[in-house]
């Protein structure tokens, strides 16, 4: 039994079979997810990882409560029996409605040409080859080259107790290439990733040695680099992946997980100058083909463009259907999921700084003394507190007003509410840059993004006193 | 149709298709988790799952493919599958399924009864309470919350090996959020066990202390200094930096350990220990993800390395055996080699003795970002942490917004004393007493 083959009917019963002790809504999440990753090592091929995943998650809200159970068994038997284990989580009694579920579609924005399951394994290890062989002619120093490339195949159908029948299959590729430069007992690595909401043409719309090179080159430039000198200083934040400074700062305190329960620094804040008059920042669900793109979100909400800050003020939240209700706000289609066996809550999509006005050369010159990070590693956050964390995978010195030496080791700390009013500066050439983010409801593909940005100061994690 | 039947059926298609060399890992789960808020239940959530690997030898090479779908046709896709993936890899390493005939130890994991989720929702919003109630500085946007999670394993293969395992585990956490004037702090705590049994008045006591003893704080000056590294820090970069001792990862040239066993890697009062039957821990399955016997070994012991971890594939490149560390970190997760229960071994001085040996440095008990901050490749680390300054030898004035900056492999030769009081993560399987480190570079004011 896979997930397209349960008829309608069951659904209904299902839905109906939830709402026996008192629940005031439900939800039925059905998912078939198909993944494959190659994983290259040193050039041969080392492991492919080839998944097939299928369940049900069920979710009632009471009020303001939640109950959700998930099972892997999507016979109408394991199904029914998940139903009566949400329903047993409320204690009243009653004859629900009778529910009539109505097909939506809400229509595909993001099409693909190349599904996985028609790509041969073969042509995705040589692009894999390609890109990695590339890294390996960087320089002498490298000493180790992996790679992987990664495609998922996945479909949802969402049925809940208003009616709504709808599905969406989000199709996701990815390539990896992470190198390894080694001299006199030290290693250093770097990596460069591209990844869209795409099939197999992802690899015409990227370059795959250009891939390589860029992985190889940033392991090669930490390995001659001195440890990054610590303190506050001015810090340029390089465009891409620079963008996941606004997604652990402030992007996951601007999420209904954390706003709802009050466990947010800009709770409380909508229509408050809460940024530099400089910052914009967008959420963008409808970005054809970009990796955080959707069509609808886990809720079954069509997704769509929010404004989270328009020149430094705050417009929006983003919100699942379930904090909508605590927080008596419309849900924004920001509701996401890993999987069935995740309750769903609200995350970002596609998120960045909207481009500014200044250029990249004033930018840079601007700073007498500081740092250049040009590529960001990942980073965490507390949303409670605001403070934030991450690393910084490429950095240089600024001084005099121009780009210096390399530096390794360096890390960005600070809150949140105080980063964005310090974002002074913001360049033109906004980019976006895939990643994995992990929180409560899973890991979910996210977009980062932004042009160059400067912060006023800092506190830089470094060796160098 | 259930597991055995599945078996049978994917055993049968292999047998069809001419494989000689097989293994099904089959995992179910069933897992619950309660949490309370504003003294209600804010939501409760409740999960079954069985997912099944398959893999075979096929044109000398060992592919793998997993599905939770139990079926007639799956059973054949399942196996059509992983021959396809099997002819597409190409390194070079000798094909092994564990032979049947090993001799296992008995696990003797900690007991965890089940409890009805009235009885979680009951003891969540206890735990809740306690920590409301505990001081007027704890705010109504603190949680508390119980999990309790049930699995078993089965491993069967060509050789005739069937072996099966079960893993039962239970924890209470609370977050506790204290607020004086502008000034907020979050600190998080849990206790791993029989969550009917857990000691609830204790975990809310040290979690309310912890988010009050950092009330207050601010970042500290900048500088070298000497740092006492507290066991949950420790825990979290021991976790981080564990990929180093990987036999798979040194053979693949991605740890510095390669070809290190034998020689002084850290100082002599820094023993490690990987114990896949260590008595705190959940997990104790007396089997490793490939079905080799899981056995106890020191990594490191008094400051010489003694062994990287290893399973049948990577032992065989590197000319050794398996150390019983294959490991799926999920179902579907190729074979990677990991440690077990993974922890330094504590010393015999307590913490209060340890910061008083310091005399004047800093504490750390809190770091973040380990995914982006630590390199296991370089032993590079540069992390937000959070902690307490060290005066006279004494505890003083909590400090955050910071970092602290090193290389682990440097910091474990710069070890000087070990503490008594071990902290294991049963969740996690990693454990440390506190450690106290010659010189930490401080990044803050």
């Amino acid at each position: 039994m896979s997930p397209n083959s349960i008829p309608r009917s069951l659904m209904e019963q299902i839905l109906e079979r939830a709402m026996t002790t008192g629940a005031d809504y439900a939800e039925l999440y059905l998912e078939h997810t198909g993944s494959r990753s190659i994983h290259l090592m040193n050039g041969s091929v080392y492991s492919i990882s080839d998944q097939l995943i299928s369940g049900a998650g069920i979710r009632i809200y009471m009020g303001l409560r939640s109950v959700f159970a998930s099972t892997s068994d999507l016979t109408g038997k394991g199904l029914l029996a998940c139903a009566d284990r949400v329903a047993g989580a409320l204690a009243e009694s009653v004859q629900p409605a009778a529910i009539h579920l109505r097909e939506r579609i809400f229509g595909d924005i993001h099409p693909v040409r190349i599904v996985p399951a028609d790509t041969a394994n073969r042509d995705k290890i040589d692009v894999l080859k390609e890109a990695c062989e590339a890294a390996g002619t960087v320089h002498e120093t490298i000493s180790q080259v992996s790679g992987v490339f990664l495609d998922v195949d996945h479909r949802i159908q969402v049925a809940n107790s208003e009616g709504l029948l709808a599905s969406d299959r989000q199709i996701r590729s990815r390539l990896t290439v992470s190198a390894t430069a080694s001299l006199n007992g030290e290693n250093q690595s770097g990596s460069c990733s591209h990844g869209h909401r795409v099939g197999f043409e992802l690899c015409e719309m990227i370059e795959p040695r250009a891939v390589g090179v860029e992985a190889a080159t940033q392991a090669v430039t930490m390995l001659n680099a001195g440890y990054c000198p610590a303190g506050k200083m001015t810090v340029a934040i390089g465009n891409g992946f620079g963008g996941v400074i606004f997604h652990e700062a402030c992007g996951h305190s601007l999420e209904a997980a954390s706003v709802a329960y009050g466990q947010s620094e800009f709770a409380g804040k909508l229509g408050q100058q809460v940024a530099n008059p400089k910052v914009t920042a967008v959420d963008d669900g409808t970005i054809p083909n970009e990796w955080g793109s959707m069509n609808i979100d886990d809720e079954g909400t069509p997704a769509r463009k929010n404004v989270l800050i328009e020149n430094g003020i705050l417009k929006s939240y983003m919100i699942d259907k379930f904090n909508a209700r605590r927080m008596g706000l419309p849900a924004t289609g920001n509701s996401r999921r890993q999987g069935y066996d995740y309750e769903p809550t609200s995350r970002m999509t596609n998120t960045y700084i909207a481009p500014g006005t200044d250029s990249d050369e004033d930018i840079i010159s601007s700073i007498e003394y500081g740092l250049y990070a040009k590529k960001m590693g990942g980073g965490s956050v507390n949303p409670i507190t605001g403070e934030f964390n991450f690393g910084v995978a490429e950095a240089y010195m600024i001084r005099g007003g121009k780009i210096c030496e390399p530096v390794r080791g360096a890390s960005l700390v600070g809150k949140g509410s105080d980063v964005i009013r310090k974002i002074d500066m913001v360049g033109k050439d906004l980019q976006l840059a895939a990643g994995m983010c992990g929180a409560s409801s899973g890991r979910i593909p996210t977009t980062v993004g932004q042009p160059l940005i400067r912060v006023s100061d800092i506190t830089v994690g470094g060796r160098n006193q | 149709m259930n597991y055995q039947e599945f078996k049978d059926k994917v055993f049968e298609r292999a047998c069809a298709c001419g494989l000689t060399e097989y293994e099904l890992y089959y995992m179910r789960s069933r897992s619950s988790d309660i949490g309370a808020f504003e003294g209600e239940v804010k939501g409760f959530s409740s999960s079954e799952d069985a997912a099944a690997c398959f893999r075979c030898v096929y044109r000398g090479h060992i592919g793998s493919a997993s599905t939770s779908l139990f079926t007639e046709d799956e059973a054949e896709r399942l196996v059509a599958h992983t021959m396809e993936n099997a002819s597409c890899i190409e390194k070079d390493e000798p094909v092994l399924f564990c032979k049947g005939g090993l001799v296992y130890e008995k696990a003797e994991p900690r007991m965890v009864s089940e409890v009805s989720t009235a009885q979680m929702a009951e003891l969540a919003k206890r735990e809740l309470k306690l920590c409301r109630d505990a001081d007027r500085r704890v705010t109504g946007n603190s949680e508390a919350g119980t999990w309790t999670s049930h699995s078993e394993i089965c491993l069967d293969n060509s050789n005739g090996v069937h072996l099966t395992g079960e893993l039962h585990a239970g924890a209470v956490f609370a977050q506790v959020v204290a607020k004086d004037g502008e000034d907020v702090s979050s600190e998080y705590g849990f206790r791993c066990g029989s969550v009917d049994q857990i000691d609830l008045e204790e975990l809310a006591r040290e979690t309310v202390q912890k988010a009050l003893d950092s009330l207050g704080a601010s970042a500290p000056d900048s500088g070298v200094c000497p740092a006492v590294i507290a066991p949950e820090a420790m825990t979290s970069l021991l976790a981080a930096f564990s990929p180093a001792f990987s036999g798979e990862n040194a053979v693949n040239g991605l740890s510095l350990l390669k070809g290190k066993e034998g020689t002084k890697i850290a100082s002599d009062c820094v023993t490690i220990m990987d114990n896949p039957f260590y008595e705190e821990s959940f997990r104790q399955i007396p089997f490793d993800g490939e079905g080799m016997p899981a056995r106890c070994k020191a990594v490191i012991e008094n400051g010489t390395l003694k062994t990287l971890l290893y399973d049948l594939a990577s032992a065989a490149r590197a000319g050794t055996e398996s150390t019983g560390n294959a490991s799926r970190m999920s179902v579907s997760s190729p074979i990677s080699v990991q440690p077990t229960n993974f922890y330094l071994r504590p010393g015999t001085v307590t913490a209060e003795e340890i910061c008083a040996i310091a005399k004047d440095g800093i504490l750390i008990t809190g770091v973040q970002g380990l995914h982006a901050g630590a390199s296991f490749v370089s032993g590079d680390f540069s992390l937000q942490s959070s902690g307490f300054l060290i005066r006279n030898g004494r505890k003083d004035r909590p400090v955050k917004s910071f970092t602290i900056a090193g290389n682990f492999f440097e910091l474990l030769k710069k070890v000087t004393a070990v503490g008594n009081d071990m902290k294991f993560n049963s969740m996690r399987g990693f454990g440390s007493p506190s450690l106290l480190v010659k010189e930490i570079a401080v990044s803050g004011k």
